[in-house]
């Protein structure tokens, strides 16, 4: 039950993040301005990817804090 | 820079890596494996940054901006969905001992040979380009750090050629490396640790040189940004432009998104050396925290590059190098030369071990294995020959590669022809996914699907590029093959407007995926595929359960399997092997004929040793195999199926027995209990009865026997005998009461009632009791309770009886009842306060019990039938209230009923 | 002669009590009545009467425990003791026995029969 409910959580974060990643979200944000002195495009894709990173990690980490809770 | 320095400072590296490796050998050979632990697994990923990321990346960032990244960003999407698919496979891997992509493939589809080597030579032909790149990189870094200044020469070939001499290096290093030991799972401590320390070295010296480059020649990445913003030809590549930027992102990103799974080398490290699955939960986050860190930097040094070489000075793909050494720092320059030198040989290490693996257990093998005469010749040798054969491969590998970077690498950058492999592996896609996940795919879809695919991959991507090299001729790209257009293969069918890595990979990977489809659709699976085809789908089913179902069906002298195995594992390790697999599965080793499920065992050791297909060969040739019709392998596949799942179910049901059995068990207690309870009420029941019985009788025969007898005497005598009528009626009403209250039989005549009435009504049915003991009854109502829904007639007989028992125990003249009613809290409250003997605590609860004593001999009632207040209890309870006591022995007691007022 | 033998009646049951003390009172027994276990091992140590008649559920010391003490102690072992109780199961029967009961009457009994018994008991008493 808890397996199948980590597959699905991940799955949906991938298609999510996949959706992030491309177009046509990325074209909203494909116009040459800057925030902070970097192009809006890079400032975004890496922001995202941090996040993305940042979330998986979030998610993961519960589980294995909850498989220990477990033990 | 010297190039001695330089030299030495290579070597050194690698005998520093080796070092790495023998210790991490070391370390496993005492059970103390640093391998085991999902950071090195992690690092061991990031053997996918090769040298195109480290020199190559910069280049592309320069002349595409961010497109560069998608090739990153791809697998850290696929991240989440590894957790699904990669585990699936890795578990595939361990239970089948499966040892390379080729070897996944043929087994899937049926332990085929041909499948396994359709897919080894798409390996070499995909990923030699990939290797050749590395060469390059690794022979232009060396010459750039060595002569700065100089045009770079790479003319000569072989002697005279650096470039040579490091695939010598680098092939006598990978045969160190990879084929000391010839183990059945085909893992490799040694590498993956050197792996990760190369993967830490290769970050550490690319975040310096980004660093570097950002913070001390520039001030800080948005200075370079602003910077650049002037220079027209960066500002251009801030944004996407063309629909060809955007599609172009999609498809990189689907193709990186399959090479982080399908890539020999990614297949190696993620798969076959991953030692626990659970290692993935943190290299979900970690691997993909690696590629964000390798690739922050790439912009700022493209971007500074530019600025730093306006003239077009040097190659962009080198600015990595370029820029440390423009500004005279050597021991950056050298550690990023290290650094790169690092990203390449762990790319060439770790690829040429996965691909000899497959050239030696899915392409020579079986070859050799065909021939019976050459079978017996080397009995005895196979550990040796798959050794030789392995070595031999991994140097003609490296030279393959040497000559494609000679031939044709040269003239294109790093990052196409990494691309080039990438789609090459791409083809796997449908077959391994399909595989796993559909069980009607068949090795007529996936033979087909991957032939016409690589077939497309070749016309599309690799035939431009000989163009290019002079061996085919340009009229091909302009004209189309024979002149048609449609067939020109940048603009196959007349699809024109993507890149060509996009264009090459939608044609193929659409005509792969729907010749899988159609194929396997009309086409029917043998009995080996189906079997294979729902332990690779179902595996999670069948990996806690068993083995692998066993469909074999022959005779093999058990001596002749044992011979098999000792020639490969040598005949000490043989014999404890099977010895153990005998122990753990019961199984006896003394007959002549061995059992099939050892044959089954033998097969898949084997085929951890020298690939599924050659093992399926091997074992044939000892073995007589009874021909089985494809109908009796389903039946006995649908059986073990079957047989499997009313296991489960049988095992689920015998839980469920147990559990019903515990319950009735426990059910029994309580009604052996009950049964008990009941016994005791009845026996006290008989003596309570019996008692007023006994004094009738005996007086009423007194009085029969004695008619001379005093006439006060007999007025006395049959006054008791009424008197004790009374109460033997009285009980058994009360009895048959409490029966028809316990059965819930008895029901509530509900209607609008005053509490002070029942009350007073009560006080009226005793009042002559109370008066004949001269004992004081007061009543003081609360004036403000409200009126309710209540039985008025049972409610009288809770106070009725609660009265009586205060009266009876109320010594005469001294006693005083008080009654009182009081409302609060939406509870109507009702007490009666005696100042009699009062209630030992122990007693306090048990009174309300029907007979409490029953349950306890020692315990001795106090007088009354006892069942009075078990009726009232169970009458308040009707009207969900609640009755207590409240007592202190010598001092009274005070019973209190409430009742809640809706 | 009966005038010389001593029965003592135990029970809490006042109309028990009664029809008991009149039938052996008629039978010119000198008749001594208890209305529990304490007040009856009071009467005993006083008075020693040769029979008891003894109830068993009674409050604070129970009839077992009656007949338990007099068959223990040697000034008092030779008290023929009869049983009275409501009590008739077949392992009620036997615990009196056990306990060192002469004899064993259920209740309600036939107060002829009862009479009868007793008389009998009183007839070995007196021939010792």
């Amino acid at each position: 039950m808890k397996e199948k409910l980590k597959n699905q959580k991940l799955l949906v974060l991938g298609i999510v993040f996949m959706i992030l990643f491309n177009f046509p979200i990325l074209s909203i944000v494909n116009h040459d301005t800057k925030i902070k002195g970097i192009p809006t495009l890079y400032f975004y894709v890496f922001t995202i990817w941090i996040l993305f990173i940042g979330i998986i990690y979030w998610s993961v980490r519960n589980e294995e804090q909850e498989i220990n809770k477990d033990e | 820079m010297n190039s001695v320095v330089l030299i030495l400072t290579s070597l050194l590296y690698l005998v520093f890596l080796f070092g790495v490796a023998y210790w991490a050998e070391q370390r496993s050979a005492k059970g103390k494996s640093i391998v085991n632990n999902p950071y090195i697994y992690a690092l061991s990923l990031a053997v996918y940054c090769t040298a195109w990321t480290f020199y190559g990346s910069v280049g592309r960032a320069v002349t595409n901006g961010i497109e560069f990244i998608s090739v990153y960003i791809g697998p850290s999407l696929m991240m989440p969905l590894w957790w699904i698919v990669l585990r699936k496979i890795i578990r595939i891997c361990k239970v089948q001992r499966i040892t390379s992509i080729a070897d996944f493939i043929s087994s899937r589809y049926g332990k085929n040979a041909t499948l396994g080597v359709i897919v080894t030579i798409i390996c070499i032909l995909g990923i030699l380009p990939y290797i050749a790149i590395q060469l390059k990189a690794i022979s232009n870094s060396f010459l750039i750090v060595t002569q700065p200044d100089g045009e770079i020469n790479t003319q000569h070939f072989f002697i005279g050629d650096l470039a040579f001499y490091i695939t010598i290096v680098l092939s006598i290093f990978t045969i160190i490396f990879g084929t000391r030991t010839i183990d059945s799972t085909e893992r490799h401590e040694g590498m993956v640790a050197a792996i990760a320390a190369e993967s830490i070295i290769k970050l550490v010296s690319f975040l310096l040189v980004g660093i570097f480059v950002s913070y001390f020649i520039f001030d800080g990445i948005s200075d370079i940004f602003q910077k650049a913003s002037h220079i027209p030809a960066l500002q251009k590549v801030f944004v996407f432009h063309s629909e060809q930027d955007t599609a172009g992102w999609f498809w990189h990103l689907l193709l990186s998104m399959m090479a982080i799974m399908f890539l020999p080398r990614q297949f190696q490290v993620s798969v076959i050396e991953n030692v626990d699955e659970k290692h993935l939960n943190k290299a979900l986050w970690l691997f993909p925290l690696y590629l964000l860190l390798i690739n922050f930097f790439v912009i700022p040094i493209a971007m500074g590059g530019v600025l730093l070489f306006p003239n077009h000075a040097i190659n962009s793909d080198e600015y990595v190098l370029a820029i440390p050494l423009k500004f005279n720092q050597p021991f950056i320059t050298l550690f990023t030369y290290i650094g790169g030198f690092s990203a390449g040989t762990s790319m060439i290490i770790v690829e040429t071990i996965a691909l000899s693996v497959m050239i030696s257990n899915n392409l020579v093998m079986p070859a050799l294995l065909k021939s019976a005469s050459l079978q017996e010749k080397l009995a005895g040798n196979f550990s040796l020959l798959v050794k030789t054969i392995r070595r031999t491969s991994i140097v003609l590998i490296l030279l393959m590669a040497y000559l494609y970077y000679k031939t044709i690498a040269e003239h294109y950058s790093l990052v196409s022809n990494g691309m080039v492999s990438f789609a090459a592996v791409s083809q796997f896609g449908p077959a391994i996914i399909g595989g796993i996940f559909w069980k009607n795919g068949t090795q007529k879809g996936a033979l087909i699907g991957l032939l016409v695919g690589v077939f497309i991959w070749f016309y599309t991507l690799v035939l431009p590029s000989m163009v290019g090299a002079g061996f085919f001729p340009q009229s091909i790209i302009d004209q189309g093959f024979m002149g048609f257009s449609a067939l020109k293969p940048l603009a196959l069918f007349g699809l024109e407007g993507m890149d060509s890595i996009s264009h090459g990979l939608f044609w193929s990977l659409l005509l792969n995926i729907f010749c899988y489809v159609c194929f396997s659709l009309n086409s029917y699976q043998s009995s080996i595929e189906h079997n294979q085809a729902v332990i690779f789908v179902d595996i999670f089913e069948y990996s806690e359960q068993v083995e692998s179902p066993t469909i074999w069906r022959g005779t093999a002298y058990f001596s002749d399997i044992q011979l098999l195995l000792s020639n490969f594992l040598g005949e000490k390790r043989a014999e404890k092997i099977l010895k153990l697999y005998a122990q753990k599965h019961k199984i006896r080793l003394t007959s002549v004929i061995a059992e099939p499920q050892i044959v089954s065992y033998v097969e898949k050791l084997l085929a951890g040793i020298v690939g599924t297909a050659s093992a399926r060969i091997m074992i044939s040739s000892v073995s007589k195999e009874e021909k089985i019709s494809t109908e009796e392998v389903i039946s006995i596949l649908k059986s073990s199926q079957s047989l499997l799942s009313a296991n489960k179910e049988l095992k689920r049901k015998s839980i469920a027995l147990e559990k019903a059995t515990t319950e009735l068990k426990e059910a029994n207690e309580i009604l052996q209990k009950t049964d008990k309870l009941k016994d005791d009420f009845l026996s006290t029941v008989a003596h309570e009865i019996r008692t007023p019985l006994t004094s009738i009788r005996a007086l009423s025969e007194i009085v029969f026997d004695n008619p001379e007898m005093d006439l006060n005497e007999r007025e006395h005598f049959l006054g008791t005998v009424v008197k004790e009528s009374d109460r033997l009626s009285r009980l058994i009403n009360q009895v048959l009461d409490l029966e028809k209250y316990e059965s819930g039989k008895q029901k509530l005549i509900l209607e609008d009632i005053d509490i002070q009435e029942v009350v007073k009504d009560s006080i009226d049915a005793l009042y002559q009791q109370a008066k004949e003991k001269e004992i004081k009854v007061i009543f003081m109502p609360d004036r403000f309770t409200p009126r309710f829904e209540a039985d008025k007639d049972k409610l009288i007989q809770v106070v009725v009886n609660l009265l009586s028992n205060a009266i009876k125990y109320c010594e005469p003249q001294k006693g005083e009842i008080i009654l009182a009613t009081h409302y609060a809290e939406g509870c109507v409250y009702t007490s009666v306060h005696d100042n009699g003997a009062g209630i030992d605590k122990n007693f306090q609860r048990l009174i309300f019990d029907k007979f409490f004593q029953a349950e306890d001999q020692t315990i001795k009632k106090p007088k009354g039938s006892g069942l009075g207040l078990a009726i009232s209890k169970k009458i308040i309870a009707l009207h969900n209230g609640q009755i207590w006591v409240e007592s202190q022995v010598g001092k009274g007691s005070k019973f209190t009923f409430s009742i809640p007022v809706v | 002669m009966k005038k010389t033998i001593k029965v003592l009646i135990v029970d809490d049951e006042p109309s028990i009590l009664m029809s008991l003390e009149f039938l052996m009172k008629k039978e010119g027994y000198s008749v001594f009545i208890a209305r529990d276990g304490s007040e009856a091992l009071e009467i005993i140590e006083k008075e020693v009467p040769s029979i008891i008649l003894l109830d068993i559920m009674m409050p604070h010391v129970d009839g077992y425990e009656v007949c338990r003490l007099i068959k223990e102690s040697i000034r008092f072992q030779h008290i023929k003791i009869v049983f009275l109780s409501a009590k008739n199961k077949e392992a009620d029967i036997e615990k009196g026995y056990l306990t060192g009961a002469d004899l064993y009457v259920s209740k309600p009994f036939s107060t002829r029969t009862l009479v009868a018994k007793i008389n009998t008991l009183a007839l070995g008493i007196v021939s010792n």
